[in-house]
């Protein structure tokens, strides 16, 4: 994978201090939306943890020694959230689910996939979904096991799939209709 | 909710008891593979730490990794085996399937074309094409004897001598020789001069011809 190309404000001292002039936070917090947003889908990154991705290169510059504090990354994931990018995985609203792809997207890729392989009618499991062969070249390969099952309720809602459980396993199968 | 099941409910009634055993058999499948995975890992890690032992002139602890290795190798074939198996037993449920669903629509579609047929007989059909021929024919009769007969007495002759007169009147360019054809063709062509009058020659050879 390549390396991801950082944008010039990252390199800006005053763009890890949040600011305190309105116009200027939100404009500062769009960039680090948009930041976050693309570097998570270079590196094909799902969710990000509030104390893991705080010692990441994403929120921290070394060669300007400069990082964005936690407050300042929650406040920014939240702002993600609240523009339908993203959801809070748990509770303690510590891991972040960074849609850089909406749910509805995905379900659009993968039904695309499905009619287009015949794979109307047949059954899939979910893990199937992720880590077979068959999908390797395609980019829900190895996709996070909640957006997956997100996206898969979005087509359920369309009454495209049924979402359902073997007799005897636990894990999630699929049956496009 | 007065209107019926919703979709959700529909959605959920398409998936059958068979539907839910096929998919332990896939859910088994997978986790075969997760197995093998595993294995492969394993089977690296120990290459890596033999190697390693080699390094540090440890021979017979790494002899001893390499013994390891081979064994899980083994496993790994045995597993590699056993999903293959898998698979094809999922790929013959999967062709049974579609075969299932070819002969039953076919019977359908059998079934269909022999219910068509009871209402109809070969004697029939053949009465029926002699009935249409028949009325065919008359019907041609009949327009054979509207069409000839003239209920009010025309001087057709009179008729054609005025009108070629009034052509004269109006397109004095066109020359006479255009006695005995249709009279609309020859206005048509009359008013497609008029139109372009650069094309004189042209017209005049075409009114000529025709």
């Amino acid at each position: 994978m390549s390396t991801f190309r950082y944008p010039p404000f990252h390199s800006y001292p005053p763009s890890f201090t949040l600011q305190p002039v309105k116009t200027t936070k939100e404009k500062q917090l769009k960039l680090w939306c948009d930041l976050v947003l693309s570097y998570c889908k270079h590196y094909k990154i799902f969710k990000l943890s509030l104390t893991d991705s705080a010692n990441s290169p994403l929120f921290v510059n070394t060669s300007i020694d400069r990082r964005l504090s936690i407050s300042a990354i929650e406040e920014v994931f939240s702002r993600l959230v609240s523009m339908g990018y993203g959801e809070w995985l748990n509770k303690q609203a510590n891991i972040c689910l960074i849609y850089w792809r909406r749910p509805n997207e995905w379900a659009q890729i993968i039904y695309d996939w499905v009619e287009r392989t015949g794979r109307r009618k047949s059954i899939l499991t979910l893990y199937e979904i992720r880590f077979s062969e068959d999908t390797a070249e395609f980019e829900f390969h190895e996709m996070d096991p909640e957006l997956l099952l997100k996206s898969l309720q979005v087509l359920e809602s369309q009454g495209k799939c049924v979402i359902f459980e073997g007799k005897v396993s636990d894990d999630l199968g699929v049956k496009f209709l | 909710m007065g209107c019926g099941f919703s979709r959700q409910h529909v959605a959920k009634t398409s998936v059958s008891s068979f539907d839910r055993e096929l998919l332990d058999l896939k859910v088994q499948r997978d986790s075969l593979q997760q197995y093998e995975q595993r294995l492969c890992d394993s089977l690296e890690k120990y290459v890596q730490i033999a190697r390693r032992l080699v390094a540090e002139n440890q021979r017979q602890r790494a002899l001893v990794v390499l013994k390891l290795k081979h064994a899980l190798q083994k496993s790994m074939e045995q597993a590699q085996n056993m999903r293959f198996n898998l698979e094809q037993v999922l790929s013959e449920i999967e062709l049974k399937q579609v075969e299932t669903d070819y002969l039953h629509k076919l019977r359908t579609g059998t079934k269909l074309l022999q219910n068509i047929q009871k209402n109809l007989s070969i004697d029939e059909i053949e009465h029926l094409l002699e009935e249409t021929k028949e009325a065919i024919e008359f019907q041609s009769r009949v327009t054979e004897v509207l069409g000839s007969y003239s209920i009010v007495e025309t001087d057709d002759e009179s008729c054609e001598e005025e009108l070629e007169e009034l052509e004269t009147e109006m397109f004095p360019s066109v020359p006479k020789r255009l006695e005995q054809k249709d009279t609309s063709q020859v206005v048509e062509k009359a008013q497609v001069k008029r139109k372009t009058p650069t094309n004189s020659r042209k017209q005049e050879s075409l009114l000529l011809a025709s």
